[in-house]
């Protein structure tokens, strides 16, 4: 799963560079989204914090 | 008044996407020479070092824009959420910590002030003006040579996640590849 996270920021790169800055945003836009849900998902552990 | 020679913002920006190309190039001296596998909260950051490397592509690409600073300083927050999180979780005494020290810190907690040194830039950047007369544009062989070298690096991240998770998820302490382990 996070190896698709790198590969649609490269591929999101490779479209802005190229010219097509709006598709390149829009895959940026669904790399964020996977990544943020992704996050969450390894927010499992129990911090050892007491205030 | 003197002319200025050069756009500011740009030569930030490019200087800002090599020093983010340095990063994850120690991050794989790390990874490779220090057989330091990263876990998965350390690949989630440098996803997010690929996302601030993306906003500073565009402002290289189409010229420094209010989005593409939006674009870094979104990216920078889910990086300092990120890293945060692992300095959180190890910041109690007794409960360890993951991975070799690099002068004195963990990678996590260079993460957290790198993504805190990123959002400073930005807001910097945000601050420089615009030139308002003609200005030397930076070399067309610097712009595509830092583009491809991040495009290029973020590509092989990808690649190297894989041999190390697999198509699924990485184990919290990886220690060896999912491609080779047999």
């Amino acid at each position: 799963m996070t190896s698709l996270l790198f590969l649609l920021m490269a591929i999101a790169m490779g479209l802005a560079w190229c010219g097509n800055r709006r598709a390149g945003v829009a895959v940026f836009a669904l790399a964020a989204v996977l990544s943020v849900a992704w996050f969450n998902h390894h927010l499992t552990d129990p911090l050892d914090l007491d205030f | 008044m003197p002319r200025q020679r050069f756009d500011i913002a740009e030569l930030l920006n490019a200087a800002g996407l090599a020093g983010l190309i340095m990063v994850l190039l120690i991050a794989y001296v790390d990874q490779f020479a220090g057989h330091d596998l990263p876990c998965p909260l350390c690949l989630l950051q440098r996803v997010a070092i690929a996302g601030v490397a993306f906003g500073l592509l565009l402002n290289l690409r189409y010229g420094p824009q209010p989005s593409s600073y939006g674009i870094m300083l979104l990216a920078a927050l889910f990086g300092m959420a990120v890293a945060g999180r692992q300095v959180m979780l190890h910041i109690s005494p007794g409960t360890g910590s993951y991975g070799a020290p690099l002068f004195g810190l963990h990678l996590y907690t260079w993460s957290f002030l790198l993504f805190a040194a990123v959002i400073l830039g930005t807001a910097i950047l945000l601050l420089v003006p615009r030139p308002t007369s003609p200005v030397q544009p930076l070399s067309r062989h610097l712009q595509y040579g830092l583009a491809w070298a991040a495009i290029g690096i973020i590509a092989l991240n990808a690649l190297t996640t894989f041999l190390q998770c697999g198509p699924l998820e990485c184990p919290d302490n990886p220690v060896h590849y999912w491609a080779f382990a047999r």
